[in-house]
């Protein structure tokens, strides 16, 4: 080996080790007859909205600030990667979810929601770019959905991206604090959007032949949707939401549906009143399969099909930022399911949790930590 | 109405028999998405499913022990509250992750009066108010500190 090659790679030695972190057990408990060991595996980042996985040993991750890095979770280091995409950052918005495209190995495809600027006012927007992993490096951000309207608030972005493995792609976003435009079929707000993977507009989209009403939109009525999943077992898309105080939902997502808000909620007025209308029910509305009430202010879900987790198995998987927990319900029996709330005593607010190539589960924090759930030693 | 009375029917036996002690919820099978207009889920309706114990492995902070030096609020207060917006260089919100970044938000002569002390306990920051409540004993930490002049 060369002068300039040793140089080369004990410079790549040092910039490794200066962001490789051992796995740190900071958790176990007991369920069901088994334990459960968790690890911090990622700690010193900013908030961590969204993970996802380009291979078996490699996580992508993202904060909310606009950085996105990678985690390799055979040696523990991470990499931020070059050329993330400009994000309007104030208040929820940010950089949101980040989703790896199905077929990955071959087209390279990042997809990420954000907060855009639009003249004065932001609203959500969906993007992806090539990844070069030789590089670290993002190709040109192209936007595939740009929310329409804008608005000056500064909350209830969503976000989430969902694939269904059969050529489309699903991006929800919120209702932006405009709660009446979720019935609107002529905003984006409150809704889940449906695309081709190219970005078109699907012909069997359930909107596309009504004056006015904007193509892309699968279902209305949502409030916040912060959780996202297409369960292939099932061929199934189920979403989660915020409710205003009380009545955090989870929803089976079926084309052209409306789910209620803001006319119907099982939440409440801030004040504590009932809702504005009164109403938790209406013939043309749908009713969630879940409600959370206190709320635990969702965020992240997916369905556990995994072995290696038995406690998880056939089980919503969501992170709870206001009750600080990750949460179990099961998805037979969500109607009138009993809950396990996991991780309480890290008093960690969770903002997503995925099912990693391993069976086990990744959980990262409001407070930029990343957890691994895995079965226990003892 | 014969479907509603089912769901009902079956919503009640679950309730019923889902415990705090025990995870035997299994006969109610989800009656499809037809018909889910007038379901109704269970409100108000969290009960463990089984009992749980957690064992935490990582010490909880001795506040009462600890130096009131700026490593130590930086470690134990502003990476749990504050990290997520303040720290990082490309921030364009204050940096709290650097001794000489912070104290341009603290007054010296008058510690009390100091910007980042006045944001905390008017409850502006951290934004999230679960987050403040979580970490009291942190932010107690973090008043004693600036009282005592932010000592490096």
């Amino acid at each position: 080996m060369n002068k300039l090659k040793l140089t080369s790679v004990l410079f790549t030695l040092l910039i490794n080790f200066q962001v490789m972190a051992a796995p740190v057990p900071v958790l176990s408990f007991k369920a069901q007859g088994e334990n459960y060991d968790v690890d911090k595996i990622a700690d010193g980042f900013g908030s961590i909205w969204a993970m996802d996985f380009l291979s078996a040993d490699k996580m992508i991750f993202n904060e909310m600030k606009g950085s996105i890095s990678t985690l390799d979770l055979k040696t523990g280091v991470t990499r931020q990667l070059k050329n993330a995409p400009i994000v309007y950052h104030s208040g929820q918005g940010g950089l949101l979810d980040v989703a790896v495209d199905p077929d990955f190995a071959k087209n390279k495809f990042i997809y990420v929601t954000y907060s855009k600027k639009v003249g004065t006012k932001q609203t959500t927007a969906m993007a992806r770019a090539v990844l070069d992993l030789a590089t670290e490096t993002f190709g040109e951000w192209v936007d595939m959905f740009v929310g329409v309207p804008a608005s000056s608030t500064a909350h209830h972005y969503g976000s989430r991206i969902a694939f269904d493995y059969k050529g489309h792609i699903f991006v929800s976003q919120g209702e932006r604090g405009q709660a009446d435009l979720a019935q609107s079929l002529e905003a984006n707000n409150g809704k889940i959007m449906r695309l081709n993977m190219d970005g078109s507009i699907p012909s069997d989209n359930p909107f596309v032949n009504f004056p006015n009403a904007r193509k892309e939109i699968w279902s209305y009525g949502h409030r916040n949707p912060q959780g996202l999943f297409y369960d292939r077992i099932s061929d199934t898309l189920y979403e989660q939401e915020h409710g205003p105080r009380g009545g955090d939902e989870i929803n089976i997502i079926e084309k052209g549906k409306n789910y209620g808000w803001p006319e119907i909620t099982y939440g409440r007025e801030y004040s504590g009143s009932t809702w504005r209308t009164g109403e938790s029910q209406r013939d043309g509305m749908v009713q969630p399969i879940k409600i959370f009430t206190p709320s635990i202010a969702p965020s992240g879900l997916f369905v556990y099909r995994g072995e290696t987790l038995g406690l998880f198995k056939d089980k919503f998987v969501s992170g709870a930022l206001a009750l600080e927990h990750v949460n179990l319900v099961s998805v037979k029996d969500s109607l009138t399911a009993c809950e396990d709330r996991l991780l309480l005593k890290l008093n960690e607010r969770i903002k997503d949790v995925v099912q990693g190539p391993d069976g086990l589960v990744y959980v990262a924090s409001d407070s930029g930590r990343i957890y691994v759930i895995k079965r226990g030693q003892k | 109405m014969k479907n509603i009375l089912i769901v009902l029917s079956l919503t009640v036996i679950t309730v019923v028999s889902c415990s705090r002690s025990s995870v035997q919820v299994t006969e109610t099978k989800h009656q499809g998405i037809a018909g889910a207009s007038l379901r109704r889920p269970a409100q108000d309706s969290f009960q463990s499913c089984q009992p749980i114990t957690e064992e935490l492995l990582i010490d909880e902070v001795d506040y009462a022990n600890l130096d009131k030096s700026f490593d130590n609020v930086k470690d134990q207060v502003f990476k749990n509250n504050c990290a997520s917006c303040h720290f990082g260089k490309d921030s364009y919100l204050p940096h709290l992750d650097d001794y000489a970044s912070t104290m341009e938000y603290v007054n010296i002569q008058n510690p009390a009066s100091s910007r980042l002390l006045k944001s905390v306990e008017s409850g502006k920051m951290p934004p999230s108010t679960s987050l403040s409540s979580r970490d009291y004993e942190g932010m107690k930490f973090f008043r004693a500190w600036i009282i005592e002049g932010a000592p490096k």
